[in-house]
């Protein structure tokens, strides 16, 4: 066993103490994926051109809202930006907002938009396979609404659909282009929204938690809305939009929006980037750790290797 | 206390004592059974969530460290064929490269991890029944089977072939001698299978060094984990170059657990009886190739796949 244990001190120490040094001898680099100004409408504190404007005719009906300032909602994130280092698993947000006194509160979290090429699997021959590629345009990369009821109970679906609560909207905004291989019926474009919203559930980037939200009076005719917003370590960085909706008798009353910062730091960042934009170096590196460590264990332990063979 | 690791190129995080635990179960094996393992290991990666390509490429970083061990230690042996394995290796080399190609290629037509299941299945359900038959045989009395039997006034068809096949050339430390052209070829057949499947190819070599190329078994070993060796570093730095997909984090906490499982699983070893071992192993390997078998035939809970990058 002294020698089981030699082997892990040495890997432990050498390898991650290897890569480290390199990290920490070049410029911790912070990935953020688009920055606040390349998200479309991103700006801290503004809405989004998807957020809340009218897509369908009649929608200018319930969905279109006042401005913010003119209803003193207000919204705090704690913290505001979310850096995913070495050991990040799940990060927490606390919001904080205030709304009127008698309203239901919604709080609606988008990441940019992306466009993903996914493969579309089918049966072939009997077997399971990729047998097209389905692109999804003008699709958030993360999406939360967090309510303090359930939706249904809140506002009438039509609302709901305008102000952004619920896979519906996602679904209505979403661009879907299928390949020539695969019908292009108005139920089959349905069905693989769906799936894609569905693919986005499992992989825990995007979820309706009704009922997360708390509302307790805060005099001053206001109310406080208090939450937390989990984000995985599958969430991709960028700058989320993060917006609190108040709701009174069924319709919207108020907003508030703020911006939030997801990005890789550190040495995740710099393994990223590196891996990313030089990738026969990043491979070279990673050839002569591992070679380090499988003679340096070579080295170090008898020499048995005929023996332990059968 | 469940300490994760953000994993940069994997772009997930995942429990740092289940990755150990995965290493060092396949360490275990590794040291009771003398293979390398990357056929089990890539597959269990998969299940617990890598995607297929970062598993695989992976996989082959990993092994860069364990096989450099073991080809240190039959160097100082004296059970290196060095002109055998260097033949060996130029086809591996060939033969990864286009590999790693191919996968690039099926990739970018959604067709990769298909290919990687399919390969899987094939390679382990043939790997699995074969060493199951044998040691059934073998424990029934019948003894392990030898090199191929061929009525010396009638050579078989294989004979024959190998015979024909121009520049033959002596390989004095397996006492054989053949065509070079021969090692050349099976060579690049293994490394096309380990750029796919992220192996070293070592549970592929050793069948054929030890029935195709009828090298004697002490030298058989050392030789394969040299040309396993410099496979794998070919394939880790073509897969860091080409597709980007070595998560190096990754290969660092499977090498700490494999390390150390192979320690214990060689000290085991010695205490079993070698048949009943393959049989095992056998039972294992054909196991992991059912559960691969079923994700090809049963409907899976998603229809859709990330494609490309991650």
């Amino acid at each position: 066993m002294a020698v089981t244990k030699k082997i892990a001190l040495f890997l432990c120490l050498a390898c991650p103490a290897a890569w480290l040094s390199i990290g920490l001898a070049f410029p911790a680099p912070v990935l953020s994926g688009d920055r606040a100004d390349d998200v479309p409408g991103a700006t801290p504190g503004t809405a989004t051109r998807n957020e809340l404007a009218p897509k369908s005719p009649g929608a200018g009906r319930a969905g279109a809202l006042p401005s913010s300032s003119a209803l003193g909602a207000s919204l705090r994130l704690d913290p505001e930006a979310v850096a995913m280092d070495l050991f990040y698993n799940e990060g927490h947000v606390t919001v904080e907002g205030i709304l009127p006194t008698g309203t239901d509160a919604a709080l609606i979290v988008r990441g940019q938009e992306e466009e993903v090429a996914m493969g579309m699997k089918g049966k072939r021959l009997n077997l399971w396979m990729t047998v097209g590629t389905a692109t999804f345009a003008r699709a958030p990369v993360f999406y939360r609404c967090l309510t303090s009821k359930p939706i249904a109970e809140m506002t009438a679906p039509g609302v709901a659909l305008d102000a952004g609560l619920g896979y519906e909207r996602l679904e209505r905004d979403m661009v879907l282009h299928l390949d020539e291989k695969v019908a292009k019926t108005a139920d089959a474009e349905r069905d693989w929204k769906a799936e894609f919203v569905k693919y986005k559930q499992e992989t825990g980037l995007y979820a309706i938690e009704e009922g997360a939200l708390r509302v307790s009076g805060a005099g001053q005719g206001t109310e406080k809305v208090r939450g937390e917003i989990r984000i995985p370590a599958r969430a991709p960085g960028g700058a989320y939009q993060v917006m609190l909706i108040g709701f009174k008798n069924g319709v919207p009353v108020a907003r508030a929006t703020r911006s939030l910062s997801v990005s890789l730091v550190g040495t995740v960042a710099f393994l990223r980037k590196l891996a990313m934009e030089h990738g026969w170096l990043y491979g070279i590196m990673a050839v002569l750790v591992a070679l380090a460590s499988g003679l340096g264990v070579g080295a170090i332990m008898p020499s048995k290797g005929g023996r332990s063979r059968k | 206390m469940n300490p994760h690791l953000y994993l940069a190129i994997a772009g997930n995080s995942v429990s740092i004592p289940l990755l150990v635990g995965l290493g060092f179960v396949v360490g275990l094996l590794s040291g009771l059974f003398g293979v390398g393992g990357g056929f089990l290991m890539t597959p269990l990666l998969i299940m617990i969530g890598i995607p297929p390509t970062v598993g695989a490429a992976t996989d082959s970083n990993q092994i860069v460290a364990a096989s450099s061990s073991g080809a240190f230690a039959h160097y100082r042996l004296g059970n290196i064929d060095v002109k055998m394995g260097l033949v060996l290796l130029v086809g591996g080399f060939i033969g990864g490269t286009g590999g790693v190609h191919l996968v690039k290629v099926l990739r970018a037509m959604g067709n990769a991890d298909f290919l990687i299941v399919v390969t899987y299945v094939l390679m382990l359900g043939g790997v699995g029944t074969y060493m199951f038959i044998d040691s059934v045989r073998a424990l029934r009395g019948a003894g392990p089977e030898t090199v191929v039997t061929a009525d010396p006034g009638k050579p078989s068809l294989y004979i024959r072939f190998i015979e024909a096949l121009p520049y033959r050339t002596a390989f004095p430390k397996s006492g054989v001698e053949m065509s070079i052209l021969l090692p050349l070829l099976l060579g690049l057949l293994v490394g096309v299978l380990a750029a796919i499947m992220g192996v070293g190819g070592g549970f592929i070599m050793v069948p054929v060094m030890v029935y195709l190329l009828r090298m004697p078994m002490h030298v058989v070993v050392g030789t394969s984990l040299f040309n396993v060796l410099f496979t794998c570093i070919n394939v880790t730095c073509q897969q860091a170059g080409t597709n980007h997909t070595v998560d190096f984090l990754l290969a660092v906490i499977l090498m700490i657990g494999s390390v150390i499982g192979a320690q214990v699983g060689a000290r085991l070893s010695s205490r079993l009886k070698a048949d009943q071992l393959k049989i095992m192993l056998a039972i294992l390997v054909l196991l992991v190739m059912v559960k691969m078998l079923f994700s090809l035939l049963l409907t899976p809970d998603l229809l859709l796949a990330p494609r490309g990058g991650h």
